[in-house]
């Protein structure tokens, strides 16, 4: 009968407890992707993410020192993986049952796994009337049928912190829906915490260039008098940020006017395409109407297997290299920033 | 002194702690409101009992909150002589119940270990989360030391459930 237990903690790099070393080198730094992954371990509940930089209110007096957070940063310890990296099968899909961001194939992966039963809850990103994001669990596909889960925010959304309850809760399988980073945050947590590991079964990332702070974005919308709650969707394609109304109406204009609120930790990432997922999906490499599907790991060829033999997606060829284009000119972009670190 | 037996009497209650999940069951059973319980529930679902408070000069011995919890916590004990006696009209907490189930002889062997050790991360969660203070970490320099003692250990389970590492685990404990 063991009792007692020995744990090693990591090494500081300062005096303070260790959500002061975790702000020195990764939040104060402006290092931080705010992935939210810390958000899920504290073990007072001390760490916030939301629509502001991550912090720990009172923390000199709240954090007990354990050293949790400072284990899942991915930014801690950070080795950047950049690329399009390895994968099973590379491919062009249009969902028949889900209408979405281009061929709505995110939709389409989680609604299928869980039919599958891979997983019997997935965190999707929906968003209110201003297009605050907020987190919502998917038990059903039907209930991807409508309302606004589907589609791409590019604001900074709260799913790791969902995904504590959701993993506490979990019975068969949790799935998520996320940025690079918050996948990247998702494989360090499981790779140290025995709950996320088992619990996780299915991780999508989106192809991502940068994420922004959701008031930042719309002010900056608002500037430009574009008023969110008027649109239906945003997007990004061909280096403009495009933006529809109800009534059909577009406005677009060049992402490169972004740069302004590009939040400080997506100028250290490199991976576009999320390296570490076991299904990356993007717009980049299809036409019109078509998802890229990145296919990695053998959960995510099932799925797409499924997928296809249920007929539930169109299929067509995807241009490896238009992937490749956009990844590099990530790494171009922002590999000068990590030489200082 | 002959001795007054209440009506409908079905035993004195005794809370054991034992894989109490914190539910309130009891509590909205009792329906002279003998027992009050404070749980600090967490924005995941965890729950931490904070405090367990049973009021035997409130309660009408009516045996509801036994039946109602789902997880056999509370031992009806059938000796009104010896059990007046032990707790009168006294308003009992935990630590009270602890001491009182060791006097019964209630204590039943399930104790709250590492089973799989190797799993700990030291989030302290379960040091937090013990409504006993069976759990205590020791910190050093680039170390820490996570312990049971399963002397007190009341084998409520709060931090078996709460674990996120899945370390911990019931064992058979003897003494």
């Amino acid at each position: 009968m063991v009792f007692s237990h020995v744990v090693q903690l990591p090494e500081k790099i300062n005096e303070l407890k260790y959500f002061g070393n975790l702000k020195e080198k990764v939040i104060d730094s402006g290092l931080c992707s705010h992935c939210g992954t810390c958000t899920v371990i504290c073990p007072v509940y001390g760490i916030q993410a939301g629509d502001k930089p991550i912090e720990f209110p009172d923390w000199e007096k709240e954090c007990i020192d354990c050293g949790s957070c400072v284990k899942v940063c991915p930014r801690w310890d950070y080795k950047p993986l950049s690329g399009v990296g390895d994968y099973i099968e590379l491919i062009a899909a249009k969902s028949k049952r889900f209408s979405g961001q281009d061929g709505g194939m995110v939709t389409e992966i989680m609604a299928a796994a869980l039919e599958m039963e891979v997983i019997d809850a997935s965190l999707f990103v929906d968003r209110d009337e201003e297009w605050r994001t907020k987190i919502v669990t998917i038990r059903k596909p039907k209930q991807l049928e409508k309302g606004t889960a589907s589609g791409t925010k590019y604001s900074f959304a709260d799913v790791m912190p969902e995904m504590r309850k959701a993993v506490f809760r979990a019975r068969k399988g949790v799935g998520m829906v996320g940025t690079p980073c918050m996948v990247s945050g998702l494989r360090n947590i499981q790779s140290e915490v025995t709950s996320f590991r088992e619990n996780v079964k299915l991780a999508v990332a989106l192809f991502c260039t940068e994420n922004f702070y959701w008031h930042q974005l719309r002010d900056f919308l608002a500037n430009k008098e574009i008023d969110l709650r008027k649109a239906v969707k945003t997007d990004i394609t061909k280096g403009k940020f495009i933006v529809t109304f109800e009534d059909g109406e577009e406005i677009s204009f060049s992402v490169k006017e972004l740069d302004e609120i590009i939040p400080s930790g997506c100028k250290f990432c490199i991976d576009f395409t999320g390296i570490e997922s076991d299904v990356s999906v993007g717009s980049v490499g299809s036409d019109a109407g078509y998802s890229t599907v990145i296919v990695r790991s053998k959960t995510g060829k099932e799925i797409l297997d499924f997928i296809r033999e249920q007929g539930y997606a169109d299929f067509g060829e995807a241009d490896l290299t238009a992937v490749e284009k956009l990844a590099n000119f990530k790494i171009k972009k922002n590999r000068k920033n990590l030489e200082g670190i | 002194m002959e001795i007054e037996i209440p009506e409908n009497y079905n035993g004195h209650p005794v809370y054991t702690l034992e894989n109490c999940t914190s539910c309130k069951a009891c509590q909205r059973a009792c329906k002279p409101k003998a027992i009050e319980i404070e749980v600090d529930a967490k924005s995941d679902g965890r729950k931490i009992l904070k405090s367990y408070i049973l009021d035997f000069g409130k309660c009408n011995f009516c045996g509801e909150c036994a039946k109602k919890c789902p997880n056999d916590t509370i031992v009806m004990v059938e000796d009104f002589e010896r059990m007046k006696n032990l707790v009168g009209e006294e308003i009992f907490n935990i630590e009270k119940f602890m001491e009182l189930k060791k006097e019964l002889k209630l204590r039943e062997f399930e104790r709250a270990a590492f089973t799989q050790p190797e799993n700990c991360i030291g989030c302290q969660l379960c040091v937090l989360t013990c409504p006993v203070n069976a759990i205590s970490a020791l910190k050093e320099d680039t170390r820490v030391e996570i312990t049971i003692n399963p002397e007190v250990c009341g084998g409520c389970g709060e931090c078996i459930r709460n674990c996120p590492a899945f370390a911990l685990g019931f064992v058979d404990y003897e003494g």
